[in-house]
């Protein structure tokens, strides 16, 4: 992405001010900062990633290579999306890697007003999440370990898209997490997705 | 004759937008929220003017922001269509500015802009003037009522309302469809293209036949439209049409309204006069009136030629044009396009402030339209500066692919996801 204009007169021309009377001063531009570059994420993920929900994960404080990944399989196609895959295809490997590490670095908000969480199936989830998930699911999904992205505190209705996605196979998985999702039931999801919900940051 | 004090104001206005041409700026005017800092202007809140004052305050606190807009308060038109099938309230659309300050420390006007002055760098708002260094104008669209004959700017919209500005004028809408006769026929007029929001009035056509559909079965919705063809996701839209609302809808490209009259319920097409029971015209679109008064209208007379680097005006230095005012093809007129453009221009402007180079923006698109209660079709597009200099999509344009009923009622509750976050953006 470099945009350099050599001349005075060719970046005029390429902007079709050359005509105009009032002529506003001609720039040199440079490439995109990693900043700018996270912003158009903000309209559905939230300012600074903070997701307002309810579908939507927040992505800021996440884990840079689990983002660099994530957002990679959904340029390849390999994690199935609706428009998420359209829009990483405008992108270029270096501006993903900028956007991962950018967005890592503001801290990850949960989604605390969150009035659907049943404390009932909440502790049955993290009966479930103690049995087959905390291996590389920290810190009751908090934290992030190498490869897995932040699931407590994240919106209760993008946790269940995730295990629907996850159940019906529709979307790949590391060979450990196959073998237990295997192993619970589409209640035992659901009670998970409560537990994670219910975490506060 | 009496001059109130909204009158003299833009009697000083006019004196004002001389000032482009030489003529003096009025010495007298008062100096509202006199100038002691660095500052930017934002004239207009809704998409794109409260996410420019908000990004412009983030990427640099020590300029000062000042947003005005005529309003309090604002309604968001994505979502207003489904007002008028009762999934959603168009109250739940509406946003304020309180956090705009509490916040980001941004200074809000609520005052009517008469004029702009891009050679002294003066809005004249009710109280004076306020003064900047640089100015962001977002001020959404006006209508070229002008161009259909026996439209009264004021009297029509009551009677044939448009709602393509949401709030009462949605309402209304649905209080004349609620009202209507079952077997009765809405018409809707659609102006040529750029207007605001492309597949808007074809997403409004499938909630209108969705709701004649179930409460009004024996009715139906001639839709006349002044395109071509289906003017965005042409080929979902004709598929919706087909397998929802058949025998209901019947479409009509290349059919524009030239005349209405609301006396006899008609509107015609030059061709001929069609009666309707309830009549939805959406007139032909510019940028909104006071581009005019700031002088950075094109040569179209319609909308305003940008710098696609800077939004900054080609015609007046100092004024950058965001949103549906903006010439900035092939980006449509969007409130998520606003949203992005905003951003883009927000951090551009403060690094012009500080002497710095501008930054190569990416901006990015995605319209939600709703073809039943809860299924939904998008478009999306990520745009960048080519190697030309111009705005480009680099064909990452791309919709829904069909029809799929697990996808679309999965776009459905993604869309609700979209509007969420993108009014909380707007109110956080």
């Amino acid at each position: 992405m470099k945009l350099r204009f050599k001349s005075l007169k060719g970046w005029l021309a390429l902007s079709g001010l050359l005509s105009c009377v009032a002529m506003p001063s001609a720039y040199a531009v440079q490439p995109a900062s990693p900043e700018m570059l996270t912003l158009t994420c903000y309209a559905c993920h939230g300012t600074r990633g903070a997701s307002a929900g309810p579908l939507q994960p927040s992505i800021g404080g996440q884990n840079p290579k689990y983002m660099f990944d994530t957002l990679k399989r959904y340029q390849s196609g390999e994690r199935p999306s609706t428009v998420m895959g359209r829009i990483m295809s405008g992108y270029s490997d270096a501006e993903i890697k900028a956007i991962a590490e950018q967005l890592s670095k503001y801290p990850f908000v949960a989604a605390t007003h969150q009035r659907d969480v049943n404390p009932t199936k909440a502790e049955k989830g993290r009966v479930l999440h103690d049995q087959h998930c905390k291996k590389c699911h920290q810190d009751n999904g908090r934290d992030y370990a190498e490869g897995a992205g932040i699931l407590g505190g994240q919106w209760m209705g993008f946790l269940k898209l995730v295990f629907d996605e996850y159940k019906a196979g529709k979307r790949p998985m590391p060979k450990e997490m196959q073998e237990r999702i295997g192993k619970v039931t589409d209640e035992d999801c659901d009670n998970l997705a409560h537990f994670y919900a219910s975490q506060k940051h | 004759m009496t001059v109130n004090r909204r009158d003299f104001i833009r009697i000083l206005g006019a004196g004002a937008a001389l000032g482009l041409t030489g003529f003096p700026m009025i010495a007298s005017a008062n100096e509202v929220l006199p100038k002691r800092n660095r500052r930017i202007v934002v004239v207009g809140g809704g998409f794109g003017g409260t996410i420019a004052a908000k990004y412009a305050r983030m990427a640099d606190p020590s300029i000062e922001v000042v947003l005005i807009d005529r309003e309090r308060s604002h309604y968001a038109c994505p979502f207003s269509n489904l007002h008028l099938i009762g999934k959603r309230d168009i109250g739940e659309n509406e946003f304020g500015y309180s956090k705009m300050a509490s916040t980001w420390g941004v200074q809000t006007v609520f005052s009517e802009v008469s004029a702009i002055d891009g050679a002294a760098k003066r809005v004249m708002v009710e109280d004076g003037y306020i003064a900047y260094d640089r100015l962001i104008l977002s001020p959404g669209i006006d209508f070229r009522f002008d161009e259909i004959e026996g439209y009264d700017a004021k009297a029509t919209p009551l009677l044939m309302p448009h709602a393509w500005k949401a709030g009462e004028q949605t309402r209304l809408l649905k209080k004349q469809l609620d009202a209507m006769e079952n077997g009765g026929t809405v018409v809707m007029a659609i102006p040529s293209a750029p207007y605001r929001c492309p597949p808007g009035p074809y997403e409004r056509a499938c909630m209108i036949a969705h709701y004649l559909k179930t409460a009004k079965p024996r009715s139906k919705l001639l839709i006349l439209d002044g395109n071509d063809q289906i003017a965005s996701k042409g080929k979902l839209f004709s598929a919706a049409w087909e397998q929802f609302y058949k025998g209901i809808i019947d479409y009509r490209p290349a059919h524009k309204v030239v005349k209405v009259d609301t006396k006899n319920m008609s509107v015609d097409t030059g061709v001929e006069e069609i009666k309707g029971n309830v009549i939805n015209v959406i007139p032909p679109q510019k940028a909104g009136l006071i581009s005019a008064a700031a002088g950075v209208v094109g040569e179209d007379k319609k909308w305003c030629p940008v710098n696609p680097i800077t939004y900054e005006s080609t015609k007046v230095p100092g004024i950058h044009v965001i949103g549906d005012a903006a010439a900035i093809a092939p980006m449509p007129k969007s409130g998520n396009a606003a949203n992005s453009q905003a951003k883009m221009c927000a951090y551009n402007v403060v690094q012009l402030m500080n002497g710095k180079e501008p930054m190569s923006p990416t901006t990015v698109n995605v319209c939600y339209s709703y073809i039943a209660p809860d299924q939904a079709i998008t478009i999306s597009s990520v745009y960048k500066i080519g190697e030309d200099g111009k705005l480009t999509d680099n064909k990452t344009t791309k919709t829904t692919a069909n029809l799929d009923p697990y996808i679309t009622s999965l776009e459905a509750k993604y869309g609700v996801g979209w509007m969420t976050a993108i009014l909380d953006e707007m109110s956080t």
